[in-house]
């Protein structure tokens, strides 16, 4: 327990229409853990990171992020305060009033306390290596849903996290974004950084990773 | 579907009408207990910012403040003229009955000042901007937006909900002392034309009215609804779960809410300084 990054505590979580999701889920992820999360039947890969990111809390049982437990409405989680999450939703979850420059820059200058043309030089730069540089000066509602997620994964990058929580796209990635994403996915597998990437498309640099499927609330190891 | 779990499910429809006991009286302690810890959170969040957190959001600032006084300053004006002359008509109606001509000056400016000005702005404000907030925070909301905030280290209280307060403070404050003016400049013409009344004299009467305990109110009023209208409404835009059909409702909670607010403790401090 000590050497793990994320713990799941016996968490009981149902939907808003009181469809359980997970229903007595115990898991730990060990620090430095590369972790590729597979959807079968009745898995629910969205709500797993969420709980795991604080956003959304269970009805019984608890979530320890960096031993740390996770609460309501507390944002000042040490782990998350220090900018240690890199947070790829499925749909980006790009402020729609900056463009993309600006989203990516704005933790590094909130979280990270950098200034605003170091922040702006350092967005830039990244979401030129990822394919992204005519896309920077463009608000989200003017983006592809799949530029929107390679953003986010940009966004996420440039905050070097301790622990990365990818979901998948929308939408499948055209081949130049696959690289971009693999690129970015296989330097961060690389690192001492922990990951959960979800998905089974062939781009994700899951050679790097344990395989763990996630079916009817429950997780369970491929070589298990 | 389990045993246990269809024994839960069958006592939690036994219940339902129990849980429904008080929700009259439940429903708006809830709120007013919300809206209080969240006000309760903002302040404490904004003395916790960090010198370059502030950098970031003074841009935020600058746009509420353009948003909510600036792009408003047009509509604030004409109501204010109208209001101002109108409130003159009928003030001038009672008093001449009376052969009480010469207080007219100095009972439209303690009704423009002490009433007319923060009430009228303050229901300006909801319409133009408290309505906006709610939808935004409601789509922002929706979009995940807020829960990217959160997971990237960017407390959502700090970013989104301090710079509107701070916003609707100076908006506010700025608005009331233009909504004012105007509004005994309206009142001036109508007099003017209706009397034998010169600027001179118009001014020495304000000048005998207006001192400093009615620029006090006027800031305490500006800091009551300019702090609270943000909030209450971005409160309601942000309780909207799932889908976009609940912003409607949320922005027209939000509305009803913020002038029952304003409405309240105008009243109520209106009766506290004045009763």
């Amino acid at each position: 327990m000590a050497d793990s990054v994320l713990v799941f505590e016996d968490i009981h979580l149902r939907s808003e229409e009181g469809k359980a999701i997970f229903n007595g889920l115990q898991w730990s992820m060990p620090r430095n853990a590369n972790i590729n999360l597979r959807v079968t039947s009745g898995g629910d890969a969205t709500s797993l990171l969420k709980l795991a990111a604080g956003l959304i809390h269970p009805q019984k049982g608890r979530v320890l992020l960096d031993g740390v437990p996770l609460t309501p409405y507390s944002f000042d989680h040490p782990f998350l305060q220090r900018g240690a999450l890199g947070w790829v939703p499925r749909e980006g979850g790009l402020l729609v009033n900056q463009n993309l420059r600006a989203n990516v820059a704005l933790p590094l200058m909130f979280t990270k306390r950098m200034g605003r043309t170091e922040a702006e030089a350092v967005a830039a730069k990244a979401l030129e290596q990822a394919g992204l540089a005519e896309a920077a000066d463009h608000r989200p509602h003017a983006l592809d849903p799949r530029e929107r997620w390679l953003g986010a994964l940009v966004r996420a990058s440039v905050m070097e996290p301790e622990l990365w929580l990818v979901d998948q796209p929308l939408q499948d990635l055209e081949s130049t974004m696959q690289e971009a994403a693999a690129i970015i996915l296989d330097r961060a597998a690389a690192s001492p950084a922990s990951m959960v990437v979800v998905g089974d498309e062939s781009w994700i640099p899951w050679m790097s990773m344990q395989t763990i499927r996630l079916g009817n609330g429950r997780l369970i190891a491929e070589d298990s | 579907m389990p045993a246990t779990e269809a024994a839960t499910q069958h006592r939690g429809r036994i219940l339902i009408p129990a849980a429904r006991l008080g929700k009259g009286v439940r429903l708006p302690l809830e709120r007013i207990g919300s809206a209080a810890w969240l006000m309760a959170q903002v302040i404490r969040s904004l003395f916790r910012l960090r010198r370059e957190q502030f950098q970031v959001l003074r841009r935020v600032l600058r746009l509420q403040v353009k948003f909510t006084a600036l792009e408003a300053l047009p509509l604030t004006m004409i109501a204010a003229l109208l209001m101002g002359g109108i409130t003159l008509i009928q003030v001038f109606g009672q008093l001449s009955t009376y052969g009480a001509e010469d207080y007219l000056s100095q009972l439209l400016a303690k009704l423009v000042i002490r009433e007319l000005g923060p009430l009228l702005v303050g229901v300006i404000v909801i319409g133009r901007s408290g309505t906006a907030i709610a939808a935004e925070m409601a789509s922002m909301k929706l979009s995940g937006e807020v829960d990217a905030l959160i997971a990237t280290g960017v407390n959502p209280i700090q970013y989104l909900l301090v710079p509107r307060m701070l916003g609707g403070i100076v908006a506010v404050f700025s608005l009331i002392i233009f909504f004012d003016a105007t509004a005994l400049l309206g009142g001036f013409i109508v007099a003017w034309w209706r009397l034998p009344l010169s600027l001179t004299s118009f001014m020495d009467a304000l000048g005998g009215v207006i001192g400093a305990k009615e620029l006090a109110i006027t800031f305490l009023k500006a800091l009551v609804f300019g702090g609270s209208i943000p909030l209450l409404c971005a409160s309601y835009g942000l309780r909207v779960k799932r889908s976009t059909t609940e912003i409607p409702p949320a922005v027209t909670k939000a509305a009803v809410a913020s002038l029952l607010m304003v409405f309240l403790i105008g009243g109520l401090l209106s009766a506290a300084l004045y009763g």
